[in-house]
């Protein structure tokens, strides 16, 4: 009798496990509310078209993602596919060997029958694919119509215009730029802007590879034109105590003009004011330079932990199809990354031309960059919003942290 | 009772499953954390680079490190100076069994009842700098910005404060030294030195009255939270609101000890209120206030929710503590290595406590 239930029991142990060899666990950072019900319908038609696989969806909270993953890549096992930023950010995984390249996903199309050529770099290390791209969106300064219709602003191109602009919403009570320094990304966007725009994005690559000092000159210039705009007290006062959703009330609610972020703006806009908001490319400062954009990519990739790498593959061809990042475009107002898809909407268009028109982009400043060396910079350039007579002292500190990593 | 010499082995043997598990789960992570703290390490790699002390000396060049430090002490001051006596009031004022005093010990009771991540988030919408309720309540009171308030404690603190506590202590002073009996005359002595120290205070506010660089706060209003300066305090405010409620609930239980016959013995021999709370309910309560400063300062060295949950240490690594610093270094920026150096510091500064304690622990029961 005893024998009997151990029998049973073993069997049932090999049968739960031969189901759970079919499971796929895909864990997302689709934390906000838009992307979470859209990750949720992607879901179900991918569990349609393959009924008998079990996908176990876990969504976390944005920024938690970012923390836990690292110990999802040291564990024995891993979820079977995350979601994650292109860039420096991959790459700093694959180099470390904790996620597994996917080329054969592209054996039979090649990556660039799917996705633009210039993603290409984003996505690799090595000569190898390790990362699918699943959307990308365009960073500008967001503004309500309303509010610049009722005070007589057309939106700036040129550095001076913008800076009449600020005054022009000063002078009414408002105030003209808000930002939630809070998670500290938020500025890393205006050092991105304005070393692009003075310096240019070659010479920029560098820093951001860590080759060049963060005390040269050149970064002091762009500097200033951000100083300018600090001296001005053209932020709102206590960004650093604010996400950028609830620095995003102080626009909603016409206390701030404008708005430097990307185009997932959108998701936390409510109903009723998203057609009110648009956007105007970053100001020129230097006429002469080329123009470069930051347009980050949003994908997935493969833990080398992975358990059930079949399925996971099946689900990277999957959310690399037309049909699929269409969808996701669509529900998203997003630019897929797949090169078959057309900008769902008129904004997203507009977004596309704009990015179509530059001249080169970037991803972003902590997805560029050595991410130990990205947490001191961005503590940095908060502590200058807030005390931009320290910039030397600052720069001297993010130089050291620059010196430690990378020599 | 002695045990029998061929039993000794007889309390191990009970004790012999807590201590692996404790070792297995304390000791052993303890001196793991010791040995990472040498090394160079993601935390996702299986490779461990040895670096020696490396660590340590770019701990003790970090000017974070330092903040962190400070900011601890001022959580370990503050700590002890403002939960211990207000909890102690407060025991005490329920001692007094007034009516209703069951509601109110439930009101109190609830903010311990919180977490601290819930605390967090309460306590941010309360700092919220343009309409949390705090700034409200200040702007009402016709305060412009933070500034005002810390030139009204200022104002407070040294020409009402420092003069009221100086005139008690001269007039117990010179009432011992005049050998004066009558209670009413003692009184009319004191009050006497507390009304010609405050004139003389406020003679000397006349010509010497230090005021508070208020230019910072002119745009910001009230800054609880981004303000480099402040935001430590601010944050120390919200964790002592839940601190209070559990020394408060240590000294009830305390009180509940102090044996009533002592007490009433002391009223027959005629010592009043000040006498009796001094020299009879205190002592007894020693135990008590042992175990609430200790607890105060194990709490206040591991305070890290708080911290993570309201500002991340920022803003720029301003209310940074030794925990969520090392938290950060460890989780966010993948040196595992450097974030079990500063948790060997804070073991160790945590250590010389609690060995303090236990020496005095051990010394009372002989």
């Amino acid at each position: 009798m005893k024998l009997k239930t151990f029998l049973i029991v073993c069997l049932m142990l090999v049968v739960a496990f031969s189901f759970a060899a079919q499971k796929l666990v895909i864990n997302s950072n689709a934390g906000d509310p838009e992307p979470k019900r859209v990750t949720n319908m992607i879901l179900e038609m991918f569990q349609a078209e393959y009924p008998d696989i079990e996908v176990e969806l876990n969504i976390f909270s944005h920024e938690d993602f970012k923390t836990l993953l690292r110990t999802w890549l040291g564990a024995n096992e891993g979820p079977d596919v995350v979601s994650w930023f292109a860039g420096e950010r991959m790459r700093y995984f694959a180099e470390k060997g904790l996620i597994e390249p996917i080329n054969d996903v592209f054996a039979q199309n090649s990556f660039d029958s799917y996705f633009p050529k210039a993603f290409q770099s984003a996505c690799s290390y090595n000569g190898d694919i390790y990362f699918v791209p699943e959307s990308w969106y365009w960073w500008a300064v967001y503004y309500k119509k309303s509010v610049f219709a009722d005070l007589g602003i057309t939106p700036p191109t040129t550095w001076e215009e913008f800076l009449a602009v600020c005054e022009t919403l000063q002078e009414n009570g408002m105030d003209p730029l808000t930002i939630g320094t809070k998670y500290l990304w938020t500025s890393a966007a205006w050092f991105d802007y304005f070393n692009m725009r003075v310096n240019g994005l070659n010479w920029y690559l560098g820093v951001l590879d860590g080759k060049v000092p963060y005390t040269d000159p050149k970064l002091v210039d762009a500097m200033e034109y951000w100083a300018v705009l600090v001296e001005n007290e053209y932020f709102i006062p206590d960004h650093s105590s604010l996400s950028w959703q609830e620095a995003l009330n102080r626009l909603i609610v016409d206390d701030a003009g404008m708005y430097l972020m990307g185009q997932f703006i959108k998701d936390s806009t409510p109903e009723a004011m998203r057609d009110d908001l648009d956007f105007f490319r970053f100001p020129i400062i230097n006429p002469d330079l080329k123009v470069y954009e930051e347009t980050p990519i949003d994908g997935w990739m493969m833990p080398k932990n992975a358990v059930n790498k079949e399925s996971a593959k099946l689900w990277l061809e999957f959310i690399a199809s037309a049909k699929i990042q269409g969808i996701i475009s669509k529900e998203l107002g997003r630019l897929a990354a797949n090169k078959d898809v057309p900008a769902p909407d008129a904004h997203a268009q507009k977004g596309l031309d704009m990015i179509m028109a530059s001249d080169g982009v970037m991803g972003f400043y902590d997805r560029d960059t050595n991410p130990e060396l990205a947490n001191k910079g961005m503590n940095g350039f908060v502590q200058f919003m807030m005390f931009p007579e320290m910039l030397e002292d600052i720069m001297k500190e993010i130089e050291q942290e620059r010196v430690r990593i990378f020599e | 009772m002695r045990i029998s010499k061929n039993k000794w082995w007889v309390p191990w043997a009970f004790l012999a499953i807590p201590l692996v598990l404790y070792g297995i789960w304390v000791i052993y992570p303890v001196i793991q954390t010791f040995s990472v703290s040498f090394t160079q390490w993601d935390g996702m790699s299986a490779k461990k680079t040895w670096v020696g002390f490396s660590n340590y000396s770019r701990l003790f060049g970090d000017s974070t490190f330092w903040k962190s430090l400070k900011n601890n002490f001022y959580w370990l001051i503050m700590f002890i100076a403002i939960p211990i006596p207000l909890g102690l009031g407060i025991a005490m004022l329920f001692d007094i069994k007034l009516p209703g005093g069951k509601i109110f010990k439930t009101l109190f009771y609830l903010s311990m009842t919180l977490s601290f991540v819930v605390i967090a988030q309460i306590w941010s919408w309360i700092f919220e700098p343009k309409n949390g309720a705090l700034t409200m309540t200040f702007k009402a009171l016709g305060f412009e910005n933070l500034a005002q308030i810390q030139q009204m404690l200022l104002d407070a603190l040294l020409f009402v404060a420092i003069p009221v506590v100086l005139s008690l202590v001269v007039g117990y002073w010179v009432n011992k030294h005049w050998d004066i009996r009558k209670p009413s005359r003692r009184w009319a002595v004191t009050f006497g030195c507390m009304a010609s120290l405050l004139v003389v205070a406020f003679l000397v506010s006349r010509f010497w009255h230090p005021q508070i660089n208020a230019s910072r706060f002119a745009r910001r209003g009230f800054p609880w939270l981004s303000d480099p300066d402040f935001v430590t305090f601010s944050l120390i405010f919200a964790a002592i609101w839940r601190q209070i409620p559990y020394v408060m609930v240590l000294y009830l239980a305390g009180l509940k000890n102090v044996p009533p016959q002592l007490v009433e013995a002391s009223i027959v021999d005629g010592a009043n209120w000040g006498q009796r709370f001094w020299h009879v309910i205190l002592p007894m309560l020693k135990p008590a206030t042992v175990i609430a400063v200790t607890i105060s300062i194990i709490d206040s060295l591991r305070a890290f929710d708080i911290v993570y949950a309201m500002t991340q240490g920022g803003p720029f690594n301003s209310s940074s503590v030794l925990a969520n610093f090392m938290y950060i270094e460890s989780f966010n920026n993948y040196q595992m290595g450097y974030g079990s150096s500063i948790a060997v510091i804070q073991f160790l500064i945590t250590l010389g406590f609690i060995v303090a304690y236990l020496n005095n622990v051990i010394k009372s029961e002989g």
